[in-house]
């Protein structure tokens, strides 16, 4: 092997998680190798987050934030998770505030708070992503942490060379999009932090955040669990072409979402929290309202405060920018809103299972942030709840991750191992006749994006889906790639892939409806029942589906009845 | 939605193609004016106009159908 780096920890991923982990493994052990895709600071869904976390202060009813949080996510959050999140979020909070991290303020000075998507009594605070990581990538050069930019890990290695392994995960390789350059990196224990997975919407979305942890974690043999939420919406789709983040600002500071016929159709389906009801409530109301033909929608920010509009420039620049660019002034016109549905696995939907530990049952691989499944969301809790979730999983996976380079004795490595996982990798490269990696995600977004297979699904219509991704299995065989660039691309297709098809099995063994989660077929949320957890487990080529009941008897917060509710959103496209 | 490069203003300090997150830029170093080598990957994050030293020396692109829409 051309290059070999060793090191104790290595982080895969230079967003909040990433970056936390790596500060907090630095704190125990002597070498600490944080590598990202792209730049610190300039990539990760944390740069480009919409400006809002979850903020506990010292003095709050944690109690109560805990069983607000419990009941957004339907009952089927980890509740230890939330009570521990919440109370290492206090923390995190504080030291990012010493570091000089720039919150926004109210007039006396204090880190402002607001009520966004969901709140009723837990708050945000407000951020900008980019200064936020650029503290970041600060506290990660003055800790000494290594830092490879500009390459992508596309595989584990393990200590017996299968996949699922018995043995553990004892390092990882990737190259360098741009020179080619293959590394190896053994670790004593490796953090995943490499962020959810999106699909490419040329959008607000991070195009090149695929879920490639989370896959190949996968591939490894961890377990996935959550899945079935991650066919979802995202209320974030301005006239139809443009996506932007930054929503669950504008639904804090007042705007109004109405329909062609001008009514506030959020009253309908969430009547206490209206515009501010949580993601899935909008995002299958957004779809019900359309095919119901009281399209297109609009967002009325009208009546949003004048100061607000200051605030949004400052913390979710970019939003703003698209609207000035294309000459919308959202003070004083509609604009057209609308939801996209497609696979988002991550933060909050679905994704690697840990422990309270972040351990995720393979010695030595640790999972967090977008990776992680996120067990403090439930279906999809409150607002705000992803990147808390990123601090504290980060900052503890981290020391896990640290703890564990005490135990792990050194492991020879195979270099027919290496040799195989570089051929692997590197395969596309050497086909002159193949598909294109675009091809694959349109196959993905046909199967996936259209209401009747996303937003309101029935058994049929998901083995359907299933079905037209026959395609792209057959195509992401013989993928093609004419530069290291595109090999990037080719990898990320294949994940991607991957992780449709998980989520669709998923969603076909939840026989209820829950969150984002909505079937014709099993209309009701199912409380007596589906109080459990879908979790896949590769096995050899197959994927083993087992069902964890969620224990609400050990756990403070509990439903009133334990019965089938009707949903606030329905939809059923045969009569 | 490719990024535009002034090549009369930009002052090739080679930022952008440091920073871009999807890699947009390729074979371009500090002393060039960049080449937008895959310009329909780009998603318009914003970070290259941000962060680029000379105002306007680098504009998105922005699609016709929401200016047509709106002006």
């Amino acid at each position: 092997m051309k290059s070999a780096i060793e090191t104790d920890v290595l982080v895969v991923g230079g967003g909040l998680a990433g970056t936390w982990a790596a500060l907090r493994a630095k704190d125990f052990v002597d070498s600490v190798v944080l590598v990202d895709k792209a730049r610190v600071s300039r990539s990760g869904m944390s740069t480009f987050a919409a400006g809002v976390m979850l903020c506990p202060m010292p003095g709050d009813n944690l109690r109560e934030w805990t069983e607000e949080m419990v009941q957004s996510g339907e009952y089927l959050a980890d509740q230890e998770w939330v009570e521990l999140m919440l109370h290492e979020q206090v923390e995190r909070i504080r030291e990012m505030e010493r570091w000089g991290v720039p919150f926004e303020r109210d007039c006396d000075g204090k880190i402002m708070r607001i009520l966004g998507r969901g709140h009723l009594r837990t708050r945000l605070l407000m951020f900008h992503g980019k200064k936020l990581m650029e503290e970041m990538r600060k506290q990660v050069l003055r800790k000494e942490i290594k830092l490879i930019e500009r390459t992508m890990i596309t595989g584990l290695i393990t200590s017996d060379g299968r996949y699922p392994t018995q043995g553990r995960v004892v390092g990882a390789v990737g190259f360098n999009p741009r020179t080619g350059e293959f590394l190896t990196i053994r670790a004593k224990a490796i953090v995943l932090a490499a962020g959810p997975a999106n699909g490419k919407f040329g959008g607000g979305y991070c195009d090149n955040i695929t879920g490639d942890g989370t896959a190949m974690a996968f591939n490894t043999g961890t377990e996935l669990c959550g899945m079935e939420f991650a066919i979802r919406g995202d209320p974030v789709v301005w006239d139809r072409k443009y996506i932007t983040y930054g929503i669950n600002m504008i639904q804090a500071f007042g705007a109004k979402f109405i329909n062609a016929k001008g009514e506030r159709y959020m009253e309908k389906y969430s009547p206490v929290l209206k515009e501010r009801a949580r993601k899935s409530e909008i995002c299958l109301a957004m779809c019900k309202e359309v095919l119901e033909g009281r399209g297109p929608l609009y967002c009325d920010m009208r009546e949003v405060p004048p100061e607000a509009f200051e605030r949004f420039r400052r913390v979710i620049p970019h939003t703003m920018r698209i609207f000035d660019t294309v000459g919308v002034d959202p003070s004083k016109q509609l604009i057209e809103h609308g939801t996209i549905w497609a696979i988002h696995i991550g933060s909050g939907e679905g994704g690697i299972r840990t422990n309270i530990k972040c351990e995720t049952g393979i010695p030595g691989l640790y999972a967090a942030g977008g990776n992680n499944w996120n067990p403090t969301h439930g279906t999809y809790s409150v607002g705000g709840t992803n990147l808390a979730f990123c601090n504290v999983s980060g900052y503890i996976a981290g020391e896990s991750a640290a703890q564990h380079t005490r135990q792990s004795g050194e492991v020879e490595i195979s270099a027919d191992h290496l040799e195989t996982l570089r051929e692997v990798t590197l395969a596309p490269l050497g086909r002159r006749k193949g598909y294109r990696p675009d091809e694959i995600f349109e196959r993905i977004y046909r199967a996936v994006s259209p209401a009747q297979f996303g937003a309101f699904k029935t058994g049929v219509r998901l083995e359907a889906s299933l079905s037209m991704l026959e395609e792209a299995r057959q195509f992401a065989t013989q993928l093609m790639a004419a530069n290291y660039h595109e090999l990037v691309k080719a990898c990320e297709a294949v994940n991607y892939l991957l992780l449709a098809e998980l989520a669709l099995r998923a969603s076909l063994e939840r026989k209820e409806s829950r969150g984002f989660h909505f079937r014709e077929d099993y209309p009701e949320q199912d409380d007596v029942n589906w109080l459990k957890w879908v979790i896949l487990k590769r096995e050899n080529e197959k994927v083993r589906v087992r069902l964890d009941p969620v224990h609400i008897d050990r756990y403070p917060v509990k439903p009133l009845t334990f019965e089938k509710h009707p949903r606030a959103v329905t939809y059923f496209f045969k009569k | 939605m490719p990024p535009v490069i002034d090549t009369n203003t930009c002052t090739t300090c080679g930022k952008c193609v440091d920073i871009c997150p999807q890699d947009v830029f390729f074979g371009s170093q500090g002393g060039s004016v960049p080449i937008i080598s895959y310009p329909e990957e780009c998603w318009h994050c914003n970070a290259c106009v941000q962060d680029c030293p000379v105002e306007s020396a680098i504009t998105l692109r922005i699609p016709l159908p929401l200016s047509l829409c709106y002006k």
